[in-house]
Formats: structure tokens, sequence, C-alpha cells
């Protein structure tokens, strides 16, 4: 017989000491807050098959960032890319946080940016391969916080893998010191922290003090992966000769790591994961195997970078109390997943502070790049500047800090297209091809007259034209050069450099490509169609137009492109009911011209009503927006709990008379609101279930939202069934909440 | 003392008929509630709900306390809550055939899903069987259910499975029953019923 007031007090007590005690420590004084970040972390590790034996290529930390299995990490420790060239990707679960972790399940990756080296891989299937509903996994997550208002002074909470999976994941608490900028993300690019962090902790999480992702630890083994040392472990017989020595794959171990990527830059991944939804395009022409070596240089600092991303001055030295400096250069043949760093020292010592990496590189084969830091005193000394592959020195160069400022200078580079022929005469670094004249405007200072200076035009990488001449100019001031083409200049990347002596003193890059749009700018793509099929040859089919059916599992829009010079940067966006769902960077492959070029969003089940726009962009400057609505444009109302906050419900079902847990009892919650009374046993009316496993434990398999009512059945062979309705969860519950249920027998 | 012996004496040995058939009604009363409880019991297990699909035209009697899910990939799962350690389910699911399909087509559809769904999933018989005064294909099979998350200490468990084919026009309906290995066979009973109660 079944004691109704027995079993509700059980409930009614534990939610209530839960309720009062959100913030108790739990084992070993820990906070909450760091428990369930360290619960939430994985162990991650890349894996091949080698004469039937799985060998680890690569392993590292990783974060649960939903309940349904999607995992937040880096993307070099899940790609196939460097000396990373696993074929799968198993998830170790810290099961016990005292244990090392369990290998549970595969993963996959459903959202990866080279460029960040951020990635979201989802769980999958088991081990075995067998498929898992990741509905029903109910995996221990934490959710991202802002870290827009982080800066040098906070307190964060690092958390990861500190080696090859032998122990548990490890929290480190330590201050922020700095943020670094590099052409990656921009100004914010990357934080940085003095706290020691082991390499395999790269890809694991940063934590505000509400236990709040903020952001992700990052760190590439400085290694080729194939010699065995400290970057690369040697830990397993993988060519099976029966013991483990220098003749077996060795498995890279990042370096101590000090960079964290912000969050921010992990949000549309995680957004676009969420939605099921997958990005694609066309294949691009066949590129040419890399048989160069990589290589860097023309490497240079400037004191400051412009919004354009042009190098403002140039310089080789800098005053005492000088705050930012940026390191230039350019780079060839580089092929993804190489580890880059940057190391700087100060009169010989070394200055982690400013230097970077290592990393690894997602830039692509060739082009400019740039790193820096702002809004950080520079101490007084002769600094150097070594750029690392691979964890060997290619290039490098040298600043002093604390000399007088008086040198002849150029800068504040700006280009401009001349007026008239509908240019719209607003500087920038796109413009559309044929434009008859390119204006470069820049101030100068402290050139003596009498100074020979020059100026030299490059189109893609060939110089095509050089003047030197004397200086006539007053010593401060601003001036002008141009490139002139009477029949419109020829499509291309365009490069200027300024020479005061033999001394680079100013540079920059521009891209012609496109039509002119009626505002004056380039306009590179044109004839945008929205269809939901493609044929085998990638033209448009199946339905075509703004206003598509449901049960399409795919769109595709084709544009028409002019005038886009190989290795452009660009960028394609997908958005559902205004929000990004999908995103990919990439260097256009393509050719210069074309027709039915297509971007693509898809699903393996129909994609979800609603109203959908895809965007390009070249160098950051939009291209083009089309717009399509499947059904009727609107997305139906999500179900309960979809924006309010929700708690996960654990518990242990055990026998009232033994104190025994019960196994494979059944524990069902109704729908929000749906009493005893109205229950029709049809599981449409059942919102969260879960059974108990040998001890008599269960987690429902979906967290109940907040502040409202629900009904509870318990059943288990043997024992009189439970019910309790009006079963409460507070507006104020912390989670989660665990539950002792009690069943008596008949 | 010697007066209470004897009247104690006295009193067994005058039981009279009413005590003698007092005693044999007690014991009749006691044997008939048993077979009356029993009786209940009975019907109460053989209790059933109806259960009907009208976009699909299936309608079968189904024991009663079992849950109905309509929102998967079949017409209907029906399971037991409380068994354990497996929850004993019916499986009322449509396959669409034509004019060249097979009941073999069928069978090897459903081997190929399960087979990357179902983790140890094999294939023990296929005969054709007589139910119903209808002449239908069954096919058993075995799998491990394991529960995916790790952090529920549930064992993997051997289920047992069996498929019966009907072919119906256009459409194969499949009624699956399955059971923990050790409920099998006293679980098959009642599917025999479900599935005599089956209506198309």
């Amino acid at each position: 017989m079944f004691l109704f007031r027995r079993v509700t007090l059980l409930i009614a007590t534990s939610v209530y000491w839960f309720a009062l005690a959100p913030s108790v420590a739990s084992q070993n004084g820990e906070l909450p807050e760091i428990t369930r970040a360290r619960q939430s972390t994985v162990f991650l590790m890349q894996v091949y098959e080698q004469g039937g034996t799985r060998v680890q290529s690569c392993i590292g930390s990783g974060t649960l960032v939903s309940p349904t299995g999607l995992i937040l990490t880096n993307a070099h420790l899940v790609e196939a890319t460097g000396p990373c060239r696993g074929d799968q990707i198993i998830v170790a679960l810290p099961v016990r946080l005292d244990e090392p972790p369990v290998p549970t399940y595969l993963a996959r990756i459903v959202q990866s940016s080279e460029l960040l080296d951020i990635a979201v891989a989802q769980i999958a299937t088991g081990m075995d391969g067998s498929a898992i509903d990741p509905t029903t996994l109910n995996l221990p997550f934490v959710s991202p916080g802002d870290p827009s208002a982080l800066g040098a002074g906070n307190t964060l909470q690092f958390v990861g893998f500190p080696d090859a999976g032998s122990t548990s994941a490890m929290s480190i608490a330590g201050p922020i010191t700095g943020v670094t900028a590099e052409k990656s993300g921009s100004r914010g690019a990357w934080l940085r922290t003095s706290a020691t962090l082991g390499g395999a902790m790269s890809g694991g999480g940063a934590y505000d003090p509400n236990g709040n992702l903020v952001g992700i630890l990052t760190s590439a083994a400085a290694t080729d992966g194939i010699t065995p040392g400290p970057s690369c472990l040697s830990i397993q017989d993988s060519n099976r000769d029966g013991g483990i020595n220098e003749r077996d794959s060795c498995v890279p171990i990042g370096n101590p790591l000090s960079m964290i990527r912000p969050i921010s830059f992990g949000l549309p991944l995680i957004e676009a994961a969420e939605s099921g939804l997958i990005p694609g395009n066309a294949p691009g022409l066949p590129e040419a195997p890399l048989a160069a070596p990589e290589a860097i240089d023309r490497i240079f600092l400037s004191q400051q970078i412009s919004d354009l991303g042009i190098p403002t001055r140039i310089v080789s030295s800098l005053p005492s109390g000088s705050t930012s400096v940026y390191l230039f250069f350019d780079y060839h043949n580089m092929r993804p997943g190489t580890p880059y760093e940057i190391r700087v020292t100060i009169n010989g010592a070394a200055a982690p502070q400013l230097s970077l990496g290592p990393l690894s590189w997602g830039g692509g084969r060739q082009g400019t790049w740039h790193a820096g830091v702002e809004k950080t005193l520079l101490p007084d000394g002769l600094y150097e500047f070594t750029v690392l592959l691979s964890g060997q020195p290619v290039n490098a160069t040298k600043l002093t800090v604390g000399v007088s400022a008086g040198e002849p200078t150029f800068s504040n580079l700006i280009f401009t297209p001349s007026a008239g022929q509908g240019s719209n005469g607003t500087a920038g670094t796109l413009f559309p091809a044929e434009t008859v004249q390119i204006i470069a405007q820049f101030n100068y200072e402290n050139i003596p007259q009498g100074q020979d200076w020059t100026e030299a035009w490059y189109l893609d990488g060939t110089e095509i034209f050089r003047n030197t001449r004397i200086w006539d100019h007053p010593a401060d001031g601003l001036l002008s050069v141009s490139a002139t083409n009477l029949g419109g200049l020829p499509l291309g990347n365009y490069r200027l450099e300024l020479l005061i002596g033999s001394r680079l003193a100013a540079t920059g890059d521009i891209t012609l490509a496109g039509n002119r749009n009626p505002q004056g700018g380039a306009a590179v793509f044109s004839n945008a169609r929205i269809a939901s099929e493609k044929t085998r040859d990638g033209a448009p089919a199946g339905q075509i137009g703004n206003a598509l059916p449901l049960g399409i599992t795919s769109l595709y829009a084709f544009v028409d492109w002019d005038f886009m010079p190989a290795g452009t940067q660009w960028t394609y966006r997908w958005f559902l009911d205004g929000r990004l769902v999908a995103s990919s960077v990439q260097s256009w492959d393509a050719g210069g011209v074309g027709q039915n070029y297509w971007m693509s969003l898809s699903s393996n089940k129909p994609l979800p009503e609603g109203s959908y726009a895809v965007e390009a962009l070249v160098q950051g400057t939009p291209m083009f927006s089309a717009k399509v609505s499947i059904g009727s444009g609107t997305r139906p109302v999500s179900g309960q709990g979809s924006s309010v906050e929700t708690v996960t419900i654990t518990g242990t079902v055990t026998d009232a008379l033994t104190g025994q847990g019960i196994a494979d009892a059944l524990i069902a919650v109704l729908n929000v609101k749906l009493t005893s009374a109205d229950f029709t046993w049809n599981e449409a009316d059942i919102f969260s279930q879960g059974i108990s496993d040998q001890r008599g434990h269960f987690a429902l398999s979906k967290a109940l939202p907040k502040g409202n009512y629900y009904t509870v059945y318990v059943f288990a062979d043997g024992y009189a069934t439970m019910v309790e309705d009006f079963f409460t969860i507070l507006s104020t519950q912390a989670s989660p909440v665990d539950l002792t249920i009690t069943l008596n027998r008949p | 003392m010697n007066n209470t012996a004897s009247r104690n004496q006295t009193n067994v040995s005058k039981l009279s008929r009413n005590d003698r058939l007092s005693a044999v009604l007690a014991v009749t009363l006691t044997f008939g509630a048993i077979a009356l409880g029993l009786l209940f019991r009975q019907e109460a297990t053989n209790q059933t709900w109806l259960f009907e699909s009208r976009a699909a035209g299936i309608a079968a009697r189904y024991p009663a306390g079992w849950l109905v899910d309509e929102r998967g990939n079949y017409v209907a799962r029906i399971r037991d809550p409380r068994a354990r350690p497996y929850k004993t389910q019916y499986v009322i699911s449509v396959v669409p055939v034509s004019s060249q399909s097979t009941v073999r087509n069928v069978l090897d559809s459903l081997t190929l899903q399960r087979a990357s769904d179902l983790a140890a999933y094999r294939v023990l018989l296929v005969e054709e069987i007589a139910t119903s005064g209808a002449a239908r294909t069954r096919m058993r099979f075995a799998f491990v259910d394991a529960d995916p998350n790790p952090f529920i200490q549930r064992l993997p468990v051997v289920v047992l499975g069996e498929d019966i084919i009907i072919l119906d026009g256009n459409r194969a309906i499949v009624a699956t029953f399955m059971a923990d290995k050790d409920a099998y066979d006293t679980d098959h009973p009642a599917f025999e019923r479900f599935l005599a109660s089956l209506r198309h």
C-alpha cells in the first residue's frame, strides 16, 4: 500500500533542502559551479584505424554545451589536419569526478571554423557505432556567459584535462592578464592568462565566477607530430611490435597554454549546431598540391592597425610609454593545422604576455597576417619578434622601445576610388573591377628635403609600377599617390609599398573585384535565386522561388559571379527568423567568373517552418542577400520550456521496507498542469521520463521548466504505482534537484 | 479443575451438526473466495484497452495500464511501464510495398535499419506461420538494449523480439513484440491475444 503523504513529504523535503541551499559546496568543498563545469568537461581522442587497431592521433578537452551532447572544442582537435589525422572522434566522459574519464561515445563534427580554431561536435553513436538518439542523453552541460566585460584583472576558472586522460578534469583559477589581437578575430581575438595550464586542457573551458562558459582554452602542439618528446607523447604500441618506442606514433599534446578564445566567437557555431542545420557550398576548382615549403616573409611592425586592417605606422622603434604594437607578415604555402607561434623576447628574456601560441594555422594558403596588443604598457628595451612554424623559427624582426620619436614616417594610409564614373569615393579595401583610378592618401612626418622615397605597386604579387623620387614637399603633411588605368584597372589583389630610402614605411592591400553596383561599390554576385534542389551538375532544381512548401530538406542559394580573384576571403551566412544558424568563412576558389555557384542549408529531416535569409560578404563587405520562406514563413511557437529556466531532476527509487534501490522503475512526469485525472495513458501526455538503474538511480530525460506543477507516476513491477499530483517546481528552485522516491509493495 | 476438564470433554464430545456444517461452510467459503480472487485476478490481468488509429485503419486490444506512443516512426508503440528489466512492448508499423515487393524485402529493410540502430542485432529465425486463419511470416530476432547515459548504471539487457508481417494491399503491417529474454515466454501469450484482436 503506497503512502501518499510519506512520499510527498520525502519529495518536498528533498526539493526544499535544495531550494534553500543551492550554494552548498559539493564533494571536497568544491563550489557547485566548478563541479558542474568539471562534469561538463569531456576528454577527446582523435583516432584512426591501423591494422585493425584504433590508434590515437590527437587528444584534448571539450565542453558539453547542451544536454543532447553538443561539445565545444578546438577545431584542430577534431579535424584531420596537421599532426591530427584521425577519422573518428572518441568522447570520454567524467562518469566519476575522482576517476579518469571513460570512453563512451563517438562524435561527429557539425560545425567547424579553421580560422577561429573552434568546432562543435555532436555525440552520435556508442563506441560500437550503434545509433544514439541525442534527445535521450540528458548529459550535464554549461551555458555560455558574456565575455565582453572581461579584461585584465578578472579571475577565471580554467577547466580541462591536464594530461593524456589519466586523471580527472582539473580546475585552475587564474587572472586575465591582457587581450591579444589577431587577424582571425580582430582586436578581441584572444584573452591571456598567466595561469599554468597543461596543453591537453586545450579545448576546455574558461568560466566566470557564476560558472558560465566565457572562453575556450586553446593551444596547439609545437611539434611535427612524428618526433616523440614532451610535446608528443609515446603512449601506445601503434605498430603492434610488442613495445612502445620511437617507431610508434606519438600523440601531440598542446604546449602549456595561456590563450583563451572568447566564447562570443563560438556562439554562432553553437547556435548553428543546435539548429541541426548544415551549411554547404559548391566545390571549388581543384587546388594544385602544395610542393613548396611553408614560408613567412615581409615581416614588419606597426604601431597600430586601422579598422580596414591596414598598418597605420610602420616602426622599428617606439617612444617610452607606448601601449600598442602589431606584427605583420606575409605567408605562403601554409598547410592547415600547422602549429604557428609568435615568440617575443625583451632584452633576451621571454615575454609570454606579448607572445602568441602555439596555435593551429587556419588562415589559408597565402596572404597577409597580423597580431598585436593594445592598451598594454610596453617596457623600454630591445624586442625581438620571432615567427615559428612547427616549433622552428622561420623569420624575425626587432623593435626598440624607449627611443624618442623623430624618424621620418609615413602613416594612416587609406585608399579611395577617384570621383566620377559612379564611384562613391568611400575609403575601403574592395573596389569594383575596371575602376579607373585608386588614390592612396597618407600622412608624412619629419621627411627631410632631398630624402629619396619610393612608390611601388603590385598586382597579384607582381610589381607593375615603381617610381623613386626625391622629396620636395614640406616635412609634415598629407600626400597622395595613385594607380591609374584609363581603360579600367584589371581585377586582382593590389599592394602599395611606400619606402623612405630602402626602409618600408607604409603598405596596404586592396582588391578589385566584381562589377559596380548602383551605390558605387563592388558587386561580385548577381542573379540570386533559391531552390529546394540542385541537379547533378549544380543547376537549380525542384521548387524555385522565395516561398517554398513544407517538407523540403535543403535550400540552395544560387548566384552568378563576375571578377572574383582567387583567394579573396568571403563569407556566407544563413539566418532563420533573424537568428544566425550557419556561417562559413572561406577563400574564393571557384574561378574569376561563372554561373550557378550555390550555398546550401540542409538537414536530415524537413527544414523547420519559418523565414530564411542568406547573405554573402567579400572581405567583410555585404555583396548580396536573399530571403525565402518555408510554409507560412512563421515558426511555430516552440514547446514548453524553450525560453524559461529549467531544473534537472535526478534521484533514487528505493524499497520502503528494505531501503534497497529498485532497478528498472519507470518515472514519468506528465506535461505541465496535467493531472492524473486527465492522463490518457498516451506517452504524448508525458513530458519527461527516466528509468532507474541497478542502484535505483535515475535521471529524467528532460529538465522541467520552473514555476509549474506536475504529476509524477512511478511504476515498478512488484510495487504499487505511485501517483503524485501537484509536484511543484518553484521559480526559485536551484538546479539540479535530487529526489528520493520510496515505493511500497501492494 | 476437574470440573473444567469434564466441561471441555463434554464440549468436544458434543459437536453438533450445525458446528460441522459451519466448519465445512467456512472451508468452502475460503476456497471459494480464493477461487473468486483468482478469477478476479485473471480478469484484471486479461483486462484490455482498445487502440485505434483511424489514419492507419488499424485497431487492436492491448493490456490495460500500458502506455501508448504514436509519435515515432510507427503507428503505435505500446509498452508495459512496470516490466523489468526491459519494458515489454508491442510496435505496430506500416511499410509500403509494391507489386514487385516480397515479404523478404520488408524483412530486409527491417534488418538493415535495426542493424544500425540496435546493438548486437541478430536475426534468429524466419518462418511461415498461420495465425487467425491466415498465413503470415514471423521473424525472430535479438539485440542488446543499453542505456546510452553513462551516469546511469543500467546493465545491458538481452531482448528477444518477434515480427509478424501481414501483407495488406500496397502496404505491409508489421506487428512487433519485444521483451526481456527471461520474460519472453511468459509475456508471449498476451501478444498472441493482441495479435488475434488486430483489425485492419
